[in-house]
């Protein structure tokens, strides 16, 4: 018998181009070295809905009941890893693509590509920039523990629920993600499992053999702040989260698994906390809270390039702040982002760089 | 047939092994050597990194990101062209073959 320990543990990201489809060529799936992702702790949950037949009986026993609707859930939790090379896509692609709604792109860090100012940033570097867009791009999400003889799973269909960006951790900084899933698909179940969770596989693969990651660390509390154009230098912590609206269709006659996905209203939030002072920034930053006047908010996470990130809000409207006193009082901001013109859908633009 | 490559990038792993300092070598076959590209590590043929003049001494000395001192311009601008050369070769992963081919024909 062996146990999984915990550490022993890898995951693999791929883009799917059907819901239903896990890629793969002719039944083997295409899983390979390059789709490998470092991570500190992911989930792959099966829901199964137990349904009973409610008709009374003439006793107050319960009846046994049967296999209802089912479909997945996952989640993971990652550091704010880019590649380290500038205008390189980070290993976490295909979960940004999935809650952007759109594949990122290479380009340069300039003002004419909508690149923000005073970042510090050489301005033509070049740069990985994802935008917001509406479309479903599921993932599949394929965790591969040790050893082999321990059930290794594949979330079929992923779509993002939400994903946070956090910023002025004393470690590194951190991302997290979650939503739901056609299914999990499991090596050890595989053979007694219906097929469309199999998505196309006729046999759940071995883990490839020479994983490849990309990034080295950086640090949650350096970096730059801009918010209503100045440099706040008074920021504790930041976070931005993209409330995706993704999520699979489990209502479909005919079906116990979800056939496809869906999306709501994304909503993008962002919440800081700085120090009060009296400097013109803050008063004026509190007085926009007060009269709901939209403000941009940029944060700049690293400071060597190829390992920075720059999130750029716009159109945010904050709350009035919430105060609070430790040794020194603080206040913590937050609101919504919203696009300057609906075509642009520019309330957040991510860029590695 | 395996080929050198050379690491040019801030740290990446490949089957548990680390890379951390530009330059490092690496010996891929043209399999793997696309798994390592496509999966966005940061590496380039040996034959054109060396085209770069960077020297063994100054690649031990500046080759770890954040260190210190701060490398001179013209190592600065040689890493920037082996980066802008291994996303070249990210974008268009054929050209790889012609790499491993060459090295079969000698």
């Amino acid at each position: 018998m062996s146990y999984a320990l915990a550490r022993l543990e890898r995951i693999y990201l791929q883009i799917q181009s059907a819901f239903g489809t896990v890629p793969n060529s002719t039944g083997t799936a295409t899983v390979g070295n390059s789709n490998a992702c470092r991570f500190m702790r992911a989930t792959l949950e099966n829901m199964v809905a137990p349904i009973t037949r409610p008709d009374k009986t003439g006793t107050l026993s319960r009846t046994q009941g049967g296999k209802g609707r089912t479909h997945g859930s996952w989640s993971v939790e990652m550091s704010l890893a880019p590649n380290g090379v500038a205008g390189v896509k980070p290993d976490s692609d295909p979960i940004i693509q999935s809650v952007f709604g759109a594949a990122g792109a290479v380009t340069t860090a300039t003002a004419g590509n909508g690149f923000p100012s005073g970042t510090g940033v050489v301005d033509g570097a070049a740069a990985y920039k994802y935008t917001l867009n509406d479309a479903i791009i599921p993932f599949a999400f394929w965790d591969f523990r040790q050893p082999s003889t321990i059930d290794q799973r594949l979330g079929v269909g992923c779509v993002p629920t939400r994903m946070t960006f956090n910023l002025g951790q004393d470690g590194a900084s951190t991302t997290t993600a979650e939503g739901e899933c056609m299914g999990v698909l499991s090596s050890n179940q595989f053979v007694s499992t219906d097929a469309q969770l199999r998505a196309g596989l006729t046999a759940f693969p071995v883990e490839p053999a020479s994983p490849v990651t990309n990034g080295g660390l950086v640090p949650g509390f350096v970096g730059k702040a801009i918010i209503n154009g100045t440099e706040m230098l008074t920021l504790r912590n930041a976070s931005i989260e993209i409330a995706a609206g993704g999520t699979v269709v489990k209502d479909t006659f005919g079906y116990y698994r979800p056939v496809d996905a869906e999306r709501d209203a994304r909503v993008v939030s962002n919440r800081f906390s700085l120090y009060e002072d009296d400097t013109a920034a803050f008063i004026t930053l509190e007085a926009a809270a007060l009269a709901q006047t939209a403000i941009d908010t940029v944060y700049v996470c690293g400071t060597v390039p190829g390992s920075m990130v720059v999130l750029h809000c716009k159109g945010v409207q904050v709350q009035a702040p919430k105060r609070e006193e430790e040794r020194r009082f603080t206040a913590s901001f937050s609101g919504e982002a919203s696009a300057s013109t609906l075509a642009l859908r520019d309330e957040l633009t991510l860029w590695f760089v | 047939m395996v080929k050198d490559y050379r690491f040019v990038g801030l740290e990446c792993s490949i089957g548990g092994r680390q890379y951390d300092r530009f330059g490092m070598r690496a010996q891929f076959d043209l399999s793997l050597a696309q798994d390592v590209l496509s999966g966005g590590a940061c590496f380039i043929p040996d034959s054109d990194y060396l085209a770069l003049g960077i020297s063994d001494a100054d690649a031990q000395r500046y080759g770890y990101a954040g260190g210190f001192p701060e490398p001179p311009q013209t190592f600065r601008n040689a890493r920037a062209a082996a980066q802008a050369r291994a996303r070249e070769l990210m974008s268009d992963i054929t050209l790889l073959h012609a790499y491993h081919d060459a090295a079969q024909q000698a």
